[in-house]
Order: C-alpha cells, then structure tokens, then sequence
C-alpha cells in the first residue's frame, strides 16, 4: 500500500449511500415491471377486443337463406358468406341437418349439400332474406346440384320472415302461402305445413293457370301489402 | 436501461472509488452525496454494453470526474472549497494527513492523474485513454503534480 492509498484507504462510501441507490433501482426496476405488465395488459385487453369484435362480426348472421325442398330448411349466413346457423322447419329437414355439417361452411356449398340426393321433382324454393339477393342468387345458381333442380329464387324481407317464424313455417314455405292467399286459394297456413313444396307451387301454378291472378296492379299493390316480400326471379310467368 | 441486479453489483465494486474521486474533486462530503447519486443514476440509465469490468471501471471514472467537474462549474458552487471536511470525511491516519492535504490543494488536473496513478494503478497510457488525453500529456501532468507535491512536502513522499 503506498502513501495515497494509505491516506484515502478510510474513504468508502457509507451504508446509507449505498443503499439510497440500491432503493432507487429497486423503484425504477418496479415501475418498469409495472410499466411492462400495463403494456401487457393493453395488448391483451386490445387482442380480447378485437378477438370479441372479429367474434361478433363472424357469428351474426346478416342474412336468412330458406331452402325449402321436400326438407324446410333455413341457414343464418354471416357477412362473410359463410353459415353459422340451421335451423330446421319439418322432420326431413331434421334429418337432413342431422347428417350434415354445414356450420362455417360457404352457403352455396351448404344448399348443394342440403339438394344432394333430393328428387328434382319435389319442387324447390331458395328464398334470401337479404338486401344483396341478386349476389346470392348468382351465387347458389352455380352449384351443379342446384342447376339439376327446376328451382325458384325469391327475395323476402324480415318483416317476412318474423312473420313466418311466428306461423311455425320456413320463410319459403310462408312466402309460397302469400301468394296462394293473393290468389284467393283456400290453402290455410296449416295446409301449408303439411304440403310438399312442389305441392305448394303447382297449387300456385294451377292459380295462375285458372286466370285467378290478380291484374297487374292488384297485384303489384298486393304484393306490397302482404308487404313481406316479392319475387326476385319469379318464373311462373315464364 | 440496467436491471437491479447490474445496478447492486455496481454499487458493491465502484461505490467507494467514485466517493473517493467525488472527495478529492469535490472537497465537500455534503456535494459528494449528488454527484455520486448522480454517477449511479447516469449509470442506472444508460444502454452501454461493456465488454470487461475494466471497461467499465473506466466508464465510471471518466462519469465521476465529468459529474463532477460539471457540479464544480455551477456558478452558485463556484467558491473556494476549504478542505478541512475532505480531511475529516477521509479520517485519514495521522501521518498522511499532509499528503491528503497536499493532494487536495493541487489543481483538478494534476490531482486526477495523481489518483488514478497511485491509488487506482492505472498507467500512464491507460489514463490517457480514460481522460481522453495524449499519454504525454498525463507524464507532464504526472512529472508536474509530483514536483508540486515534492515542494510542498519535502521529498518525495509518493
């Protein structure tokens, strides 16, 4: 040990200052931490959120497609096309959803599934409860197994369809019973029920056929009275 | 910015070279207690990777003196510093007082070279490299502070 060393040795730096900067690190240290778990927290609350919301936007359903064949079948479409509901309005159609995994699936493909094995002869209305049918209409005519079927494409609004759902029928169904009445048939809504869709529509066809349809006007003032609903691709008049 | 554990070790290995330096800078044990939060402080910020102790060692000295030199120059501080306290804060024995007193009246300059040389061991070319000086210039600083301390003491009491 030289001199300067021997002279300076006694000099250290006391408890209490050493201490004053341990504390001050353990602080910064801690508001660091907290810092970190609030950002974590953040993000997470944020992934929640956006999680939740992509969540909800996928399960609502935006749109109603009823398939009403010799099973009465409706499908809740989200905005992203795809089917996140069936529901069934018969017991075929019970048995048809029984077998068939059509959730998550785009909805033209699940009416193709839903058709496969069906007679082509036992009549078959697509109708979409939506503001953008025509694009579903496209949509569904390019499925092979729906082009086997002399099918009709309605359009229906929801007023239409609460309606249905009230009567215990499938918004096809209900819509096809609309017409009937315009006509004056007798067809009750219990009728309805009962009948086959291709029932439904060759009651509607032998209507048209007897000159039991309503003028133009009437018809035109009618259709907006039942106020449900109209044809979008209506080829009866063809 | 530096984790606990860094800081603590920190304080363990420099605390008692930075008061040291903060002592012989500063001559006032009340000053010495903000520089040496100070030092730590810049430390406990700064994003610095050091690749051996020495390194770092240095870095904390090249701190201090900057720390203190900036504290110095505050107009408020700038008065002429008794060393009276420095002495008593040192305790130093009896024997080495007039060395303690000697060094602490040399000029910054002289006295930094003369701490780094006899009580830290450094080099000359080492202390260049911590002061950022040419390693002539710390042997003229060095040759200086020896000759102003032999005229003060008598001899050469380093």
């Amino acid at each position: 040990m030289n001199p300067l060393q021997k002279a300076l040795g006694g000099v250290k730096a006391s408890e209490g200052q050493k201490q004053r900067i341990r504390a001050l690190a353990a602080a910064r240290a801690g508001a660091k931490k907290k810092r970190w778990a609030l950002s974590v927290a953040a993000c997470a609350a944020m992934l929640f959120l956006a999680l939740a919301a992509g969540g909800f936007l996928y399960l609502t359903p935006v749109t109603v497609i009823g398939v009403d064949g010799s099973p009465s079948v409706e499908l809740l479409v989200n905005r992203f096309d795809r089917v996140v509901g069936t529901k069934s309005y018969n017991t075929e159609g019970q048995a048809a959803l029984s077998t068939l995994s059509l959730t998550h699936m785009p909805f033209w493909e699940a009416v193709g599934l839903l058709l496969e094995g069906l007679p082509p002869e036992g009549g078959l209305a697509v109708t979409a409860v939506s503001e953008d049918a025509a694009a579903i209409q496209a949509a569904v005519e390019q499925n092979p197994v729906y082009q086997a079927f002399d099918g009709q494409f309605y359009q229906a609004d929801r007023g239409c369809l609460a309606d249905a759902h009230a009567q215990g029928l499938s918004v096809g169904r209900y819509r096809a019973y609309l017409e009937l009445q315009q006509y004056g048939s007798s067809v009750t809504i219990d009728d309805c029920r009962h009948m086959t869709m291709g029932e439904l529509q060759q009651q509607v066809k032998a209507c048209q056929g007897h000159g039991k349809e309503a003028s133009s006007s009437n018809a035109s003032s009618q259709g907006n009275s039942y106020g449900h609903g109209h044809s979008y691709k209506h080829r009866y008049g063809h | 910015m530096r984790t606990e554990e860094q800081v603590n070790l920190a304080v363990e290995r420099y605390a008692d070279m930075i008061k040291r330096i903060c002592l012989l800078r500063l001559k006032s044990p009340q000053d010495t207690d903000d520089v040496f939060q100070s030092v730590f402080l810049k430390y406990l910020d700064s994003t610095k990777e050091f690749k051996s102790a020495d390194q770092e060692k240095a870095w904390f000295i090249r701190v201090t003196l900057n720390a203190c030199t900036d504290w110095l120059r505050g107009l408020a501080r700038r008065r002429t510093l008794p060393i009276d306290a420095a002495l008593e804060e040192a305790a130093a024995p009896e024997e080495s007082r007039a060395l303690l007193e000697a060094v602490l009246a040399l000029p910054d300059r002289y006295r930094d070279v003369i701490y780094l040389h006899y009580y830290e061991g450094y080099s000359a070319v080492e202390i260049g490299h911590i002061l950022g000086r040419r390693e002539n210039t710390v042997y003229t600083l060095l040759a200086r502070a020896r000759a102003l301390l032999r005229k003060e003491l008598g001899g050469d009491q380093l």
